[in-house]
C-alpha cells in the first residue's frame, strides 16, 4: 500500500510535499509536489497543481499537472487543466479540458 | 496504540480507507475531516477531526489540533482540544495546552503546557485566547474561587429585579441608581479576594511559521524543548521532575510559564 493515503472525509487546504507515493481518495486543494507516484483516486478531487513523477488520475482533478514521466487519465476521470508530460494516456471516457504539451 | 487500534480496526473494515501522512511527508495547511487520521511525517497548520488523530513516533505536528481523541507517540507543537481523550505515550512531546476530558501521560513522554481536565473540549477553549483562559481559569480556580465569584454574582442578580418592580419609577430612580451603585460594589467587592491570575504569560499559543520550524528544530535536536522553558520530564518510574534545573536556580523563580496542573478526577 502506497505510504500516503488521504481519506475520504479528508480535506486538506494547502501544501503537501514530499518523497512517497500519494493516494487521493479525498479532496486536497492547494499544491502537490511528491517526488513518487500520485494517484487521484475515484472519489478523490484535487483542486491543486500536482507535480509529481507519474500522475494517475480516476477521479477530478482542477488544476495543472506536472508528470515528468507520465500523466495518465483513467475512464471516468475529469481533468480541467493543462497537462505537461513527456507521456500522456487519456483513456475512452476521461473527461479532459485544457492543454497538452508533451514536448518534454 | 492499542486503543487507536481498537478504534481503527471498525473503520477499516467498513471503508478499507484510512488516512495516513507518510513519513516522507510534508503538509503545510488545513487538514479537515471525519475519519481517523495516521501521521507518520511532518504537518504544520491546523488540523480538525470528528474522528482520532494518531501522531505516531516519527510524526511532528506543528498545529493546533482538535479531535475525538488525540493519541501521541511523536511531536505536538500546539494546542490540543478533544472531545474525548488525549494520551501521550511514552517518547511523546508536547509543547502546548491540553483540554480533554480524560488526558493521560505515559513515563517517557514530555509535555510543557497546561493541561485542563473535566472540560468537554468542546464548550470554546481553542477559540481566542481570552475565552481559553476563562476557562482555564475555572478549572484553575477551584472551589473556593468559582464560589466566590458566583457567590458575588448571584444576590446582584436578586437585587435588581426587585427595584424595576417597585411602583413609581421616577420617584424610585435615585434610590435604583444608589441601589445598583451597591449592587455594583459587591459585585465588584469579591474581585480583590480572589488574586488576579498569573496570566502573564502571552506568548501565542503556537508560534508563526519560522518560529515553528525553530521550536521543532529544538526538539529534535536533543531532545530538549529550549533552553529556558520550562519541561516536564515523566521519568521510567513514574516521577515527575522538571527539567528547569540546576543551571538556572540563581534566576528567580518566575510564575512558571503555564502552570502545569495535571487534575485527576
Amino acid at each position: 500500500m502506497a505510504g500516503t493515503v488521504i481519506g475520504r472525509t479528508i480535506v486538506i487546504d494547502g501544501e503537501l510535499a514530499g518523497d512517497e507515493a500519494l493516494v487521493v481518495h479525498g479532496t486536497i486543494k492547494g499544491k502537490i509536489e511528491v517526488r513518487q507516484r500520485v494517484e487521484v483516486a475515484a472519489d478523490g478531487v484535487v483542486e491543486a497543481v500536482i507535480a509529481a513523477p507519474q500522475v494517475t488520475v480516476h477521479g477530478t482533478v482542477v488544476g495543472d499537472i506536472f508528470a515528468s514521466e507520465r500523466a495518465d487519465l483513467r475512464p471516468e476521470s475529469q481533468v480541467i487543466g493543462n497537462i505537461r508530460a513527456p507521456r500522456v494516456l487519456i483513456a475512452d471516457g476521461a473527461a479532459f479540458k485544457g492543454s497538452v504539451d508533451m514536448g518534454g | 496504540m492499542a486503543i487507536a487500534q481498537r478504534q481503527g480496526a471498525p473503520k477499516l473494515g467498513s471503508e478499507g480507507i484510512s488516512t495516513v501522512i507518510g513519513p516522507e511527508i510534508q503538509v503545510v495547511g488545513r487538514i479537515e475531516g471525519s475519519e481517523e487520521l495516521r501521521i507518520q511525517g511532518y504537518v504544520e497548520g491546523t488540523i480538525q477531526l470528528s474522528e482520532a488523530l494518531i501522531v505516531e513516533a516519527s510524526g511532528v505536528v506543528v498545529a493546533d489540533v482538535r479531535a475525538r481523541d488525540v493519541v501521541i507517540a511523536g511531536i505536538i507543537v500546539g494546542d490540543v482540544l478533544a472531545s474525548g481523550r488525549v494520551v501521550l505515550q511514552a517518547g511523546a512531546r508536547v509543547v502546548g495546552n491540553i483540554t480533554a476530558p480524560r488526558v493521560s501521560v505515559a513515563a517517557g513522554a514530555a509535555l510543557r503546557g497546561q493541561v485542563s481536565m473535566g472540560d468537554s473540549g468542546e464548550d470554546g477553549p481553542a477559540e481566542g485566547s481570552t475565552g481559553g483562559r476563562t476557562s482555564f481559569g475555572r478549572w484553575r480556580g477551584g472551589g473556593s474561587a468559582s464560589g466566590g465569584s458566583s457567590g458575588g454574582r448571584a444576590p446582584a442578580r436578586g437585587v435588581i429585579p426587585k427595584i424595576t418592580r417597585t411602583p413609581s419609577r421616577s420617584a424610585a430612580a435615585p434610590a435604583v441608581q444608589r441601589a445598583t451603585a451597591r449592587a455594583q460594589e459587591r459585585e465588584d467587592a469579591p474581585g480583590p479576594r480572589i488574586p488576579p491570575r498569573r496570566f502573564t504569560r502571552e506568548e501565542p499559543p503556537v508560534p508563526a511559521s519560522p518560529a515553528d520550524q525553530h521550536a521543532q528544530d529544538e526538539i529534535d535536536g536533543d531532545g530538549d524543548v529550549g533552553a529556558e522553558d520550562e519541561l516536564i520530564e515523566v521519568s521510567e518510574d513514574g516521577t515527575v521532575t522538571t527539567s528547569l534545573g540546576k543551571k538556572q536556580a540563581a534566576r528567580p523563580r518566575l510564575p512558571v510559564r503555564g502552570k502545569h496542573i495535571v487534575e485527576h478526577r
